[in-house]
């Protein structure tokens, strides 16, 4: 973690503290169903109020909660298309496998690049601080990951481009 | 069982009661020292007879592990051992209150039902509670201090007070008049067996009257205000916001407590209801709380540990005094719920808590 980005990932784990404070809750409109209010939205005062955490405008996260779940979006620094493009395909590969990574949701909320949805359920089975830390640890290695990717994609590209030229000498 | 206390240790036994004598038994003992409780009856018992089992004991212990069984445990030699599983529910129970004098178990569940157990010479026999009205899951039940009635409040936005039909021989149910706006979160008798208090989802706090023609003789008065027919609204408290986590009437049932989901822990006295003293809290959210004695309060909750806090009520202030100490093994999760565990005199001196990974810690207080 970088001293510039403690504050930030300080106050997101502070507000998923908070918001990780989630029971079940029996759905009240469907006999026998138990759904995460965030996504069906049935009332309006199961739902909390949603917080954004930005760090720039690039750099966001937007933490939903409610009685049974929260769900946390997260947007990822892509300075030029290169890394959106990286992004784009590494979000994809998470989330098409998202059955295994439990707390992953499928899609993603509209203008975030991955959404974690996580239930009471999840709460029940898991301990809470290791899905803060969880969270936390995400957002330190995605930049990193993506950078990293960037440089090994640039790296490739110099090589191919070099095997390519040697043609012409 | 219960034997006659024998003059002489060495002497035989005298006389073993069967079941619906023993209950008799208890029931009498309750009644001379003016329905004083679960702990007072047993002392009571305990100086008239001998060889109490278990059951009357309270070292008994009903649970559900977060999915549609109830078990039951007994407590022999030092270990907790699982004594009886029943399968009868086909959702998640919620929520299960055990009435130790008439020994019956209310278990409330997801598939809208609610069922009582009621114990016949060792074996537990079910009996539906008809909830006419309710097709949502039952949240909570609790059994009154007189145990003829018990409350239970649903995912509907629902509150019933249950009672037995002599006539017809089953659970019958009485909804309250004006029903609260979201899902009953919690219930709380009030020692004269006529009122109910229950949290809402709503953030609101609510009291009921709970009287029911067939069951109580008389209309008691009450300093919460004029007790009429069934299921009266009497008052209506609200906080700024926060789902109502739990509610508490105090041992006199003079003051009436409740945590909601904004760290807030409120408490209202009967002499003055328009005056809500709030303390508001820098920990997570609190699930339970309790009154220990007239004045002292014990919440869990998010934040693991149990809380204790003192009630002044000529200052109208709620004052933190300490933090039950966390050892290791202890709770690890977030506190569901906190229940009396042993008495001393009127004060409670050890509480047990349940917690989400189910774990149950019995603590010194």
């Amino acid at each position: 973690m970088t001293p510039a980005q403690k504050p930030y990932l300080d106050a997101i784990r502070a507000t998923l503290q908070a918001a990780f404070c989630i029971e079940n809750f029996e759905s009240q409109i469907v006999e026998r169903h138990n759904k995460p209010e965030v996504e069906v939205k049935s009332s309006k005062q199961l739902l909390l109020n949603p917080v954004i955490i930005s760090r720039n405008d690039r750099e966001r996260v937007l933490i939903e909660g409610s009685v049974n779940s929260v769900r946390l979006s997260i947007a990822v620094k892509q300075s030029d298309d290169l890394e959106k493009i990286l992004c784009k395909r590494l979000m994809r590969f998470m989330m098409q496998r998202a059955d295994d990574f439990h707390i992953l949701r499928r899609k993603t909320v509209p203008d975030y690049d991955i959404s974690f949805l996580i239930t009471n359920f999840h709460a029940e089975t898991m301990y809470k601080h290791r899905l803060v830390d969880f969270v936390i640890h995400f957002l330190e290695e995605i930049d990193k990951e993506i950078s990293e990717m960037k440089l090994a994609v640039s790296s490739r590209a110099r090589l191919c481009a070099e095997e390519f030229l040697k043609k012409f000498n | 069982m219960i034997n006659k206390r024998r003059p002489n240790p060495q002497d035989n036994i005298l006389y073993i009661f069967n079941t619906l004598e023993t209950f008799n038994i208890i029931g009498e003992a309750h009644k001379r020292i003016e329905h004083g409780g679960r702990d007072r009856t047993l002392k009571e018992l305990k100086s008239k007879y001998f060889n109490i089992t278990e059951e009357c004991n309270e070292r008994k212990l009903a649970l559900s592990l977060g999915n549609n069984d109830v078990r039951i445990y007994q407590k022999t030699a030092g270990k907790w051992n699982l004594t009886t599983t029943w399968s009868d529910h086909l959702s998640r129970v919620l929520a299960i209150d055990w009435a130790p004098t008439t020994n019956r178990i209310v278990s409330a569940s997801a598939d809208y039902n609610a069922y009582v157990w009621t114990c016949e010479e060792g074996k537990w026999k079910p009996q539906l509670v008809e909830l006419q009205r309710t097709s949502r899951a039952v949240c909570c039940a609790k059994w009154s201090p007189k145990e003829n009635k018990f409350a239970v409040g649903s995912s509907d936005k629902n509150i019933a007070i249950c009672y037995y039909e002599e006539d017809q021989r089953f659970w019958a149910a009485e909804m309250v008049k004006k029903k609260p706006k979201s899902t009953v979160t919690c219930i709380d008798w009030h020692p004269n067996n006529q009122l109910v208090a229950v949290g809402n989802c709503d953030y609101r706090c609510r009291i009921y009257s709970a009287y029911i023609d067939t069951v109580d003789s008389k209309l008691e008065t009450s300093s919460w205000g004029k007790i009429s027919g069934a299921g009266e609204l009497l008052h209506e408290f609200q906080t700024e916001s926060g789902w109502i986590h739990d509610v508490a009437f105090s041992p006199s049932g003079e003051s009436l407590a409740w945590v909601s989901h904004n760290s807030i822990i409120s408490v209202v006295t009967a002499s003055n209801t328009s005056r809500i003293t709030m303390e508001m809290t820098s920990y997570l959210p609190f699930r339970c709380i309790i009154f220990i004695s007239e004045n002292t309060l014990v919440t869990g909750g998010h934040e693991f540990s149990p809380l204790i806090y003192k009630y002044d009520e000529q200052n109208g202030t709620i004052q933190y005094v300490r933090k039950l100490v966390q050892e290791a093994n202890t709770n690890r999760q977030s506190v569901k719920q906190i229940v009396p565990y042993e008495t001393e005199g009127n004060t409670i001196s050890k509480i047990s808590s349940a917690d989400l990974f189910g774990q149950i810690v019995i603590w010194k207080v």
